[in-house]
């Protein structure tokens, strides 16, 4: 059934059915219940489901990802909200030594949900706008994935909380009501650790995620007019990595260009761009290029967060300037 | 109760002797002087409640029913142990015991009992939860936030801060303020109690209050138990910044000597009995020892399996 | 100081002899370990044969285009540079050749090399730069250093892209593009860009009968060489033995290359070579004789004889001419 739903009302709905389905979900986070959350994902959702299953926490993100963690560890399937993933930072310990550690040493699952609402472009500044999964990627035991459609977002939530591994779901801002598209009724899932290739071509792979898979797309469209067709892989999870169709595309075209935009150093893109020159060396007719934010804090003003993002027209300079390599 | 407490020393005096011998690896702790804390506080629980213990708190897992056995396994880091060698000094989850695995940051870990209160709530089960923490852990950000949710959502989950004079070389007095720990409670608005930690039925009794008014819905308590620490911090700190004097005057109240005067004085346990418990405890961890020591650690070719459950 | 025997080399498991084409020394000449002593040609390939010492050669025993069996001792050398005796050379016996080439002529300059399974590497051009996927293109076609070297390139610097040698195999293939490498069954080894031309790789002959018949400068005779003769031998009874029938059929072979480029790095890392199309196209072939056996049959009067047997013979182009290396019971 073809029914077009913004990312944000995805999310709410995928949300709202798994705990229809499973009544070990619940919500645990600030502002979620009586005010529906900071973005409202979760509106509706106290009178539906109690208050036991929708907690209003103190604020106290530590305390959160703990108590996420321990009811995990107790049988239950928490999903716990951050209000900005700029603020993980207060429950990193947790994630990094408890919730990702706690099944390698003790064998004991942790399914565990955090969504994170990341990413710029809403002129949040320094704090509201960070795009930190790069911290955790070098985490083992974490799962991460950060979904670009409504459908993926929908899908990927439903199988975020059905793993039994905590899994730091990653949804971006400006994508919650900037993005809308076709989503299937009813619960399905979108497996973790498998990309989509969002558009065949064969001059040149672009690989990205979150808003730099809108951005591909477009530049793609642009390009294709001019006869280059680029191929989109949209990588959806970023813990597993999906290496096989990374290498597939690049094994396919010979140039890669890895887009995202959280800052370059130590992005994801730096990772990727490792598992390219060691799984396809031979294939490429270029070197490999990442496009990201430079290395600074997200700036507040608006001429200075437009340079300091990318977007369509430098994603399409920097495809340009690869295929004339 | 004694039985327990003599357990926990026989055992802990083994694994210092193996430490020594470099046949256990890492860092021996010895709960030594914190005995009455950790059985009288376990001996509160039921079967379905769930504990934290720390690395003082030895005899809380064997009151909750973990073998000898088990213990000798995950302290020698064996692949029959309770965590094959992948974490030490008791960091085991044991859900059937209802005792839950540690990390080192102990502090940390106080928000994931909170969480395993809430759970119990949520599925209605009337149990609680009890965790530790020390003089010096309880400085830590995250104890705070635990106490904070713990309090304002009114969980069944209690907290024993192990005042045992020293974190590391550090004495109280360069760690806190106040008198008494236990009137940090009131900042969080819950009860708050200091109790005489080498007094194992004291103990006992004001966790078994807390315990009952955690499972009547009434919310969590914290509980100060005073002891000393009468080992260093670990076997390889000797803890010569301890007043001699100090540990002198603590040697008068070590927790097995005061109980076994009070079974004796009440008829329950004779010399004889007394030495033989003692034995019959020492050869059993001595029999644990010689079998643990020669079992197999897990292979090197397992150190990736297991990161993720599937 | 002592004597060394230069043998006729057995450079095929089959060959029983070889000519010998041209001395590259006399006697007399000093020659060095490795440096080219004399050219031969047999049934399948022509070849430069190495010195097998240094020293000087003290004797030559047998003339140009004299063909003798594999082992015979052709050649003497000496390998104490110091006591060789050096008679003024007797210049050779003359011999029944009748056609010297001319001192003036240019001996050919064809390499000679033995029958290579895949073009040489040779060092890459200073200055360019050839990415990976554009140097394992390059060795899948068959498409060597120096051709590559004289492609043009769109890319920075003039660099050859993918994108130009594709460009540059489709107009090879299309013929829009003069081979610089010869194709299968056309001609003598003729490599280098100055001499493409079969004609001056050959020997020009200036006198015998044929040169009455067909005098100069109406017309020009040239000596076949070996390879040729034989390659024009066997073709030409190939189409008296046989009918030739042909038949051009369309072959999708998006799903082969799919496969093909999927298990290419798999296999070269297991094999040591490439995945060309080649073994799918000979898969394919047997396949298909074994569902049509009467294709694989040869006719013996009024009999029809059916091969249970098949030999898959894969012609091969190299620099020299045609090969045809052959798998039995394929």
């Amino acid at each position: 059934m073809a029914r077009e739903l913004t990312y944000i009302e995805a999310i709410s709905e995928g949300l709202r059915e798994e705990m229809r389905r499973d009544p070990t979900v619940f919500l645990i986070g600030e502002d979620i219940g009586e005010f529906g959350g900071a973005f409202k994902v979760t509106r509706g959702f106290l009178e539906e489901f109690s208050a036991e299953r929708v907690i209003d926490s103190v604020l106290a993100e530590g305390a959160i990802i703990g108590a996420a963690t321990g009811a995990a560890l107790a049988g239950l399937r928490p999903v716990a909200e951050m209000q900005f993933a700029d603020f993980i930072s207060n429950g990193f310990n947790q994630i990094v030594n408890i919730s990702a550690k706690y099944h390698y040493r003790n064998f004991v699952p942790v399914p565990m949900v955090v969504r994170l609402p990341s990413g710029g472009g809403i002129r949040g500044g320094p704090f509201h706008s960070v795009n930190p999964e790069a911290w955790f990627l070098h985490v083992p035991g974490l799962k991460i994935v950060a979904p670009s459609t409504p459908a993926d977002a929908k899908g990927l939530l439903v199988s975020a909380i059905r793993d039994p591994n905590p899994v730091l779901y990653f949804e971006h801002k400006f994508l919650y009501r900037h993005s809308r598209g076709e989503v299937a009724e009813g619960l399905y899932e979108v497996p973790i650790g498998k990309a989509d290739v969002k558009r065949t071509g064969t001059d040149l792979t672009i690989i990205t995620y979150h808003a730099g898979v809108h951005w591909a797309l477009e530049a793609a469209s642009a390009l294709a007019e001019h006869g280059i067709e680029c191929e989109v892989v949209d990588l959806r999870s970023l813990v597993p990595l999906d290496r096989e169709t990374i290498l597939l595309s690049v094994r396919k075209t010979g140039r890669a260009l890895i887009v995202h935009e959280a800052n370059i150093t130590g992005g994801v893109g730096a990772e990727i761009a490792a598992i390219i020159a060691a799984g396809a060396f031979e294939h490429l007719d270029a070197p490999v290029r990442r496009l990201a934010a430079p290395d600074t804090p997200v700036p507040y003003a608006a001429p200075l967060e437009e340079a300091f993002l990318p977007n369509v027209a430098k994603v399409r300079e920097a495809a340009e300037r690869l295929l004339a390599y | 109760m004694y039985r327990y407490m003599v357990l926990m020393r026989e055992f802990e005096n083994v694994i210092l002797r193996l430490y020594q011998q470099g046949k256990m690896i890492g860092g021996a702790y010895s709960g030594r002087g914190n005995e009455a804390t950790a059985v009288g506080s376990a001996f509160a629980l039921g079967a379905s409640d769930a504990i934290f213990p720390m690395h003082r708190d030895l005899g809380a897992h064997f009151v909750k029913g973990q073998s000898v056995r088990a213990m000798m396994l995950t302290y020698l880091g064996r692949a029959g142990g309770l965590t094959r060698g992948r974490d030490g000094t008791g960091h085991y989850t044991d859900r059937a015991l209802g005792i839950y695995g540690n990390i080192s940051h102990l502090g940390a870990m106080v928000p994931v009992a909170c969480g395993v209160a809430l759970a119990a709530r949520i599925k209605k089960e009337k149990t609680v939860t009890l965790t530790y923490i020390g003089d010096g852990g309880a400085s830590i950000g995250e104890v705070h936030e635990g106490l904070i949710m713990a309090s304002a959502m009114n969980l069944p989950f209690i907290l024993i801060i192990e005042n045992n004079q020293y974190a590391y070389s550090t004495p109280i007095g360069r760690q806190f303020r106040v008198s008494h720990l236990s009137d940090r409670a009131a900042g969080y608005g819950i009860p708050g109690v200091t109790v005489d930690g080498t007094d194992v039925l004291e103990v006992y009794r004001v966790c078994r209050e807390a315990v009952d008014r955690g499972r009547e819905g009434k919310g969590p308590t914290l509980i100060e138990s005073v002891t000393m620490r009468m080992s260093g911090h670990a076997a390889h700190d000797t803890a010569w910044y301890v007043p001699k004097a100090e540990l002198k005057a603590w040697e008068k109240k070590d927790p097995l000597a005061t109980f076994e005067r009070y079974l004796q004085d009440r008829g329950v346990l004779t010399p004889s009995a007394r030495k033989t418990l003692a034995a019959e405890i020492r050869a059993q961890v001595e029999a644990e020892a010689e079998y643990a020591l020669g079992q197999p650690y897990a292979p090197g070719e397992e150190v990736e399996q297991g990161v993720y459950a599937e | 100081m002592s004597k060394i025997e230069v043998v006729m080399p057995q450079l095929g498991e089959s060959l029983t002899e070889g000519t010998i084409v041209k001395w590259h020394k006399k006697p007399g000449d000093k020659i060095r370990k490795d440096e080219t002593l004399l050219e031969i040609s047999t049934d399948k390939v022509d070849s430069e044969i190495p010195s097998p010492a240094s020293g000087v050669i003290t004797k030559i025993l047998f003339d140009e285009q004299k063909t003798v069996a594999v082992r015979t001792v052709i050649a003497e050398i000496e390998t104490d540079e110091a006591s060789a005796v050096v008679s003024a050379s007797a210049p050779p016996p003359p011999d029944v050749r009748k056609d010297k080439p001319s001192a003036a002529e240019k001996a050919p300059q064809a390499p000679a090399r033995p029958a290579p399974a895949a073009p040489p590497a040779p060092a890459p051009a200073p200055g360019r730069f050839y990415s990976p996927l554009v140097l394992s293109i390059a060795r899948e076609e068959g498409i060597s250093m120096s051709e590559l070297e004289r492609l043009p390139g769109t890319g920075e610097g003039g660099r050859v892209s993918k994108k130009d040698l594709l460009a540059y195999l489709d107009a090879r293939k299309h013929g829009t593009v003069p081979p610089v490498q010869d194709t299968p069954s056309a001609s003598a080894p003729a490599h280098q860009a100055s001499a493409p031309r079969i004609e001056s790789a050959l020997k020009h002959v200036d006198s015998g009968d044929l040169v009455k018949k067909y005098p100069a400068p109406a017309h020009e005779i040239l000596q076949m060489s070996n390879i040729l003769m034989k390659m024009s031998e066997h073709m030409v009874r190939s189409v008296q033995t046989s009918p030739h029938v042909q038949a051009i059929h369309e072959c999708d072979m998006t799903a082969v290359d799919r496969i093909r480029r999927k298990n290419a790095a798999a296999f070269e890392k297991r094999e040591g070579f490439k995945l060309t199309f080649m073994p799918f196209i000979c898969d394919a072939v047997i396949k298909a004789l074994k569902q049509y056996p009467l294709v694989n049959s040869s006719v013996e009067g009024d009999k029809i004889i059916l091969k249970r047997f098949i030999n898959l013979g894969i012609a091969v182009a190299s620099e020299n001419g045609l090969i045809v290396p052959v798998v039995k019971n394929a």
